[in-house]
């Protein structure tokens, strides 16, 4: 890591932190003050700090589950990166395409009176802007999870450590969202199940933009297609990941972070 | 990066010997409530109390300060 912080690192100080919850815990237990609640925070930060240790002590099997769940699934992020680029150079194509043949009509003299008729060129180029700039995205988000769900997930674990469960809610919601987020890497197969075209179909249909009439043909035929593979089904994909997590993120913090006080209002 | 780690290990000892004092405060005190002659039988259950969790949380003390420093000397022969 170029910032100095390993993971591993960081699970170090979650084991001492956990180490020192578990103290605090033992103290609060044997205090000689009668009054229940403060000292049923005892065995409840005690069992809090054997929690978080034993997830301290599991990261390697998530981290090699996560992997193993990942190659079960026949995808990595090689291929992942390599469909979206792949996709997104033909999007480039595309665009070149339909803008030269936009100029091509507009400048030759003839065809003057065609220039109001050709304006629907110009949204369908803005149009593959937007998706090369969804596609991009796409990569970026890609990317970020690739390079730093170990540390999030090692992060996640430092707060669910910390006494009073300050940070359980937080850090329970930080380990659970990086499980499921790993699975964007699958976002192409599932584009591939659910739409009755490839991405590979897409790309070379764009590519095939050479003169007016199969331009005409394109927009036509693709832009529906367009829409639901690059906005519907991309935004179900991740709201399904994201209700995984929220699932998971209750499982693993509890319903809510808490106050370390009782707190009654009414 | 060590004085991070080194703050919550004098931490965590300094907790360890508040948390050892204060067993010997509570067994101490909850023997007293236990063996003062008022016959309120409140106050000698309250003592009585007292002695059980300052046993248990002394248990729990030595026990787990030996579980938890084992497994962080060696997740730290592990680490470095």
């Amino acid at each position: 890591m170029s910032s100095g912080y390993s993971p591993f690192y960081i699970l170090y100080i979650a084991m001492n932190i956990a180490t020192l919850t578990y103290t605090i815990g033992s103290l609060f237990y044997g205090l000689p003050i009668p009054i229940y609640g403060l000292k049923k925070w005892g065995p409840r930060m005690m069992s809090d700090a054997i929690y978080a240790a034993v997830w301290i002590n599991i990261y390697g099997v998530i981290i090699f589950a996560i992997g193993q769940i990942q190659s079960l699934l026949g995808v990595d992020w090689s291929s992942f990166f390599s469909s979206i680029l792949q996709l997104q150079a033909n999007m480039f194509s595309a665009l070149i395409q339909v803008k030269s043949i936009y100029y091509i009509i507009t400048t030759e003299k003839i065809s003057m009176a065609l220039a109001l008729l050709a304006d629907p060129l110009l949204q369908f180029s803005s149009f593959i802007t937007d998706i090369i700039f969804l596609l991009q995205f796409f990569i970026d988000l890609g990317e970020f999870i690739q390079q730093s769900y170990m540390i999030l997930i090692a992060i996640g674990i430092l707060l669910l450590s910390l006494p009073f469960r300050i940070g359980k809610g937080i850090g329970g919601t930080l380990i659970s969202s990086q499980l499921p987020l790993y699975r964007f890497a699958v976002l192409p197969v599932f584009i591939q199940e659910m739409s009755s075209t490839s991405l590979a179909q897409i790309g070379s249909q764009l590519s095939t933009i050479t003169d007016v009439n199969t331009l005409v043909a394109t927009i036509a035929g693709i832009v529906p297609e367009l829409v639901i593979i690059f906005i519907i089904i991309p935004m179900l994909y991740l709201s399904i990941l994201a209700g995984i997590s929220l699932g998971l993120g209750n499982a693993i913090g509890g319903s809510s972070g808490r106050v370390p006080f009782p707190l009654d209002l009414f | 990066m060590a004085d991070i780690i080194q703050f919550v290990q004098n931490l965590d000892t300094q907790v360890t010997e508040v948390a050892w004092s204060v067993f010997i405060l509570a067994w101490a005190v909850g023997w007293a409530l236990r063996g003062a002659p008022i016959p309120i039988f409140r106050v000698k259950r309250t003592g009585q109390d007292l002695i059980e969790d300052a046993i248990l949380a002394a248990f729990w003390i030595a026990l787990g300060t030996t579980v938890f420093s084992l497994i962080t000397y060696i997740a730290s022969q592990v680490g470095s």
